[in-house]
Parts: structure tokens; sequence; C-alpha cells
């Protein structure tokens, strides 16, 4: 805007010197560092022969559940029979039995 | 207050109505206090009523999932998992009483959301606006419930408006350089966790992404647009949020190994909103009459489901992910295959989204809790003397009339008042980013950090009552369109008020 423009003369507040740069390199570094997180997370998904390994993991129940859960996701249990799921079951640390038996009970029936 | 040097001069004061200049609002202005007492105790009378209580729909499955984060160290949910580490965190800390716990942390959050909506309203138009704003949120009891039923609503709000303060600041240009490099960080960082918060907030970036190219590359009236640092300081607000929601989703997407960006119910809400039989949890448990009072016959034409309803459900996959797909690939061939229904439809969760029911008539009219029984039975709605009828009726309906006047308020103030630079834009995209819920699952839950944010508008409205109205042919069409819009909806939803109210 020209001081034309202005009938009180005032001049535009303009950008504080290097604002511009700094913000793009910002905005970019950003957005470039959330596509590689993802992208590694996807490309270090598990397989599920992976998934059942950990989820035998001894003295980590945290890693334990953590893997049951995402072969529930996956659908894997309820492909198979009831009786692998409760031998697993067995073998696994006593939070993967309560993670199943709370969360997903369904899983536990006949079927 | 001694200024900043980064703290540019703000612009002149909007047309109509302050009579305080902007530029000498403060943060935290005096007369603040009293509002934010009120909603305190407010909030506190409701938290009392709701302490021991279990209420009906998603709150035992967020209790579940934290409870369970909590005990076994890992989370094992399919939504967004921040409002479940808010009441694992809870649990961890005040065991048995984690629940309590986590809903006086909501009921803080809420009050907190007050005051960021005074700051909104003094921001938007005047300092009057800002203490009106206060008051309305104080006393607007359909959002009361977010402030202690554990949904995830209340944490979304607390979130999602400090992150629209910031924004609105650098679209005045009272935030530059570094302070406002800082607060579009913080504002894409709020969005971002609100996003980890309910997935819908998803919309709120998108919207508030697109404002911001329109908005933040006009910091003061005296400077002319510039578009390409509206799309500089969009992108950087977008990019710190997308930063925010990476961790998650590379972790989702591990867990089922396909991309995935928050959460994993997306298929079952396009399932639940394009294939199936009409649902909307605001008159769960209700009878709502196809005829016998205004509208209903409308509504229960505009819902009558095609005669081959029955061959668009689908089967429910074992793998999350191939089921997604499969529930979207069917409702999109519905879609195509009844696009009539699909529209007729559509107008009906439009006017859902404006009902003037709420959670809180939902919850005023269902039972007690039962603690003796288990399943559904064991949830309902407050434990106290809220329900019986002498206090049910009355509140139920100031209720009903509070979310009326609301938005004529904040049509009114939106379109007919004049507001700081981007504030009416900053409405316009919470509208934008509320609306497209119509597309699938519709009730007054889903539309609260929209609500929320109305409370802005209709307070400039209430601060504007002695002024004459903007002029302007395009506004008072807008005005008179957005008028048409909330008689049709209130048209279609006197049949479930009527039932609502019959069951208190």
């Amino acid at each position: 805007m020209s001081p034309e423009d202005d009938p009180q003369g005032q001049v535009a507040p303009s950008e504080p010197h290097g604002e511009g740069p700094v913000q793009w390199l910002l905005a970019l570094g950003l957005g470039a560092a959330a596509a590689i997180t993802i992208t590694l997370g996807l490309s270090g998904a598990p397989t599920t022969e992976e998934l059942l390994e950990r989820a035998r993991t001894p003295d980590d129940p945290r890693t334990q559940v953590q893997a049951m859960h995402a072969l529930i996701l996956r659908g894997y249990w309820e492909e198979r029979p009831l009786e692998e799921l409760t031998s697993h079951l067995e073998s696994s640390s006593a939070e993967v039995g309560d993670f199943v038996t709370r969360m997903h009970g369904s899983l536990l029936r006949p079927r | 207050m001694r200024p900043s040097p980064n703290i540019a001069p703000a612009e002149p004061p909007p047309v109509a109505a302050p009579t305080e200049h902007p530029s000498q609002a403060r943060w935290l202005p005096g007369g603040w206090l009293a509002p934010l007492l009120c909603a305190a105790v407010v909030r506190g009378l409701w938290l009392m009523s709701a302490a021991g209580g279990a209420f009906r729909g998603d709150e035992p499955a967020y209790v579940g999932l934290g409870r369970a984060w909590s005990e076994l160290g890992a989370y094992t949910g399919q939504w967004p998992p921040l409002h479940p580490a808010l009441i694992a965190a809870c649990v961890s800390v005040f065991g048995e009483a984690g629940e309590t716990a986590a809903r006086v942390v909501l009921t803080l959050l809420s009050v907190w959301s007050c005051a960021w909506l005074m700051v909104l309203a003094t921001r938007a138009h005047s300092e009057r606006a800002g203490r009106l704003a206060g008051w309305v949120a104080a006393l607007y009891l359909p959002l009361v419930p977010f402030a202690h039923v554990l949904l995830s609503e209340g944490l979304a709000i607390a979130l999602l408006l400090p992150a629209c303060a910031l924004l609105l600041a650098v679209a005045a240009g009272e935030l530059r350089g570094h302070r406002g490099t800082a607060a579009l960080v913080g504002a894409g960082f709020a969005v971002g966790l609100a996003c980890l918060t309910k997935e819908a907030c998803l919309f709120w970036l998108g919207a508030l992404g697109l404002w911001g190219v329109c908005s933040l590359g006009r910091p003061a009236q005296l400077e002319s647009r510039r578009w390409s640092t509206g799309v500089r300081r969009a992108v950087l607000f977008l990019g710190a949020a997308a930063m925010t929601i990476a961790p998650w989703s590379a972790r989702a997407s591990a867990d089922l190994g396909s991309l995935q960006l928050l959460g994993r119910t997306a298929g079952l809400n396009a399932y639940m909103g394009w294939n199936r039989d009409y649902i909307n949890f605001d008159l769960v448990g209700l009878d709502v009459p196809d005829a016998g009072a205004p509208g209903a016959s409308l509504r229960a034409s505009l819902l009558e489901p095609p005669a081959d309803m029955e061959q668009w459900r689908f089967q429910f996959l074992p793998d999350v992910a191939e089921r997604n797909r499969l529930a979207v690939a069917t409702g999109r061939a519905f879609i195509r295959a009844h696009t009539g229904f699909f529209l007729r439809t559509r107008a009906v969760k439009v006017a859902d989204l404006l009902t003037p029911l709420s959670y809180m008539t939902r919850y005023l009219r269902m039972p007690p809790p039962d603690p003796e029984v288990a399943g559904v039975k064991a949830t309902g709605g407050y434990c106290s003397v809220l329900t019986s009828r002498p206090f049910s009726v009355p509140l139920t309906l100031v209720s009903i009339a509070m979310v009326l006047a609301l938005l004529l308020l904040a049509a009114y103030g939106s379109i007919m008042v004049p507001l700081s630079p981007g504030a009416a834009g900053l409405v316009a995209a919470a509208c934008a980013a509320t609306a497209p819920l119509a597309l699938v699952v519709a009730m007054s839950r889903f539309r609260a950090p929209g609500e929320a944010l109305l409370i802005v508008p209709a307070a400039a409205a209430l601060a504007s009552l002695r002024c004459p109205p903007a002029r302007g042919l395009f506004r008072r069409s807008l005005f008179v369109a957005a008028l048409g819009l909330l008689l049709w909806s209130w048209t279609l939803a006197v049949a479930p008020i009527l039932a609502s109210l019959e069951e208190l």
C-alpha cells in the first residue's frame, strides 16, 4: 500500500525481516518429519509371525498385550480354532489373558 | 502492560458497536472472574450429580480403555488415544477414584474453555462481548454434560478454542515475528492434539487450514491481503498439526500393516450413516411419532428406507482394515444406487445437527444407572434429584430454549454484526468443520466444539443489540437463508422434542 492509498499517512506494517524463510523452513521441516515418521511406522509394520513371536516375549507383558492387540485387529484369531487361542493364552502372561477376557471376550466363546 | 515490539498496532474498532478498542483488550481483563466462578459453580453442582454414576453411551467404553491402559500398560482401543490417556492417567494416580478424578479434570477444562471463549469474543468484538461470552458459556446448559461425562468432546473443545484464539491473534496482526511463528506452531499442536482426541477434528484441521490461507495473509486492515503469506502460515499450522498426529499414525499403521491416520472406526461410521437404518443417539430409547406433530410425517417420509435395504448390509470382517474398506465400498455403492434416499436423509441429518435437543436433555430423560445389574441398565443418566420431574422438566425446557437462542443469536452475530478481521471466517470454519458430520451420523454431541465457538458471535450479537445491524443485500440474504435453515431444522425436530418430553 502506498502512502497515497492511506489518507492518514500511516505505513502498512511489514513482516519482520526473515520471518518468511524461517516459517517456510519450519513448515516444510515439520511436514517432512511427519511424513517420514508415518512412512517409518508403515514400512516397519511387523508381520503376523513377528507379532506372534512378540506376543510370547518373556517378561514383557506390555509388548505381549500390544502384539496381541495388533493380531486381533488383523483378524488373526478369528480365523484360528479356539484351542489355538487358549493354548497361546496359557503360554502368555496373565496380562494378555486379562486383556483378551476384558476387551475381546467374544473371541473366547465357542465358534 | 508495556507493549511488546512484536505486537503490531491493531485495527480500528468494528463498525457497529464496540466502544472499546480491541488493541486495548488484555488477555485477562478485570470483570472476568465472576463468570468464570459462575461456570465453576454450575459445573461443580452438576459434577456432584455425576460422581459415582455411569452414563449411557460411549462413556463405559472410554473408561474401560483407560482402566485397561493403566493396568496393562498398553493402549488397545480403536479410537484416537488422548481421551483414554487422560482417564488412564487419572486411574494410575487415583486408583478406584480415577473416574471421579477424570470428571473433575474435565470440569476444570470446561472452565478453561469458558475463559478462552471470553478471549475469543474480546478479540472478535469487544471486552463487553468477552464478558457476555463468559456468562453465556457459564450458564449454557446443553454443553455442561461435556464437563463431567467421560466423552471426548470436553477435551477436544478445550484444545480447539485456544488454537482458534492464537490463530485469530495472528490474523489480526497482534502476534508477529517469532511470537507469531510460535503461535502458529502452538495452534497446530493444539489442533493436532484435538485430532488425537476425536477423529472428527480432522475436519477442523482442514477448515482452519483453508481459513488460514484466506485470513492469515492479511495481518492488519492497513495491509492488503498477501496470499503467499497466508499459504505459508497455513502450511506451518498444518505442518505442526501433522507432526503432532504422526507418531500415533505410525503406531496405528504398524498395528494394522496399512496406512491409518487416526482412529479405525471410519468404516463403521460410514455404515451407520449410509446403508443402515437411520440412527441418532440423541433419540436413543425414544419412540418418535410418525404423525400427530408438526413435521412428524415429513420427517417420517424423508426417512422412509428403500425396499432393498437388507441386501446392503455388509459382513463384519475380522480384519479391521479390510472391514473399513468393505464398509466404505458398500456404502458408496449404496449411495450410487439410492442417490435420492441419500440426499433426503441428509436433509434430516442437517436438522439433527441443529436440533434443540442436546446431551443434557438426553441424560435428563434417562433413568439413573442401576449398579445391581449388568449391561446397558448399569448405565443411564444423572443419579440425583435432577431426574425427578420437578427438576428434569424445567431443565429440559431451559436447555431447549438455550439452543434455540444461541443459534439465532450466533446467526445474527456472525452475519449482521461486524466482527474483527478473520473472526467471521473463523465462525464459518467452525460451521464448515461441523457440517460434514451430516454426511454420516448426525447428533447434538458431534456439534459440540462448533456449538461452543458459536458463543462468540452470540455474545457479539448481545453486545450489539442496541446498535443498528450491518447493511448490505448479501448479509441480509445470508441471514434470511440461515433463518430458513434453522426453521426447517426445528420443524423436523418438533416430534423428537415432544417424544423426549413425554419420557420425563
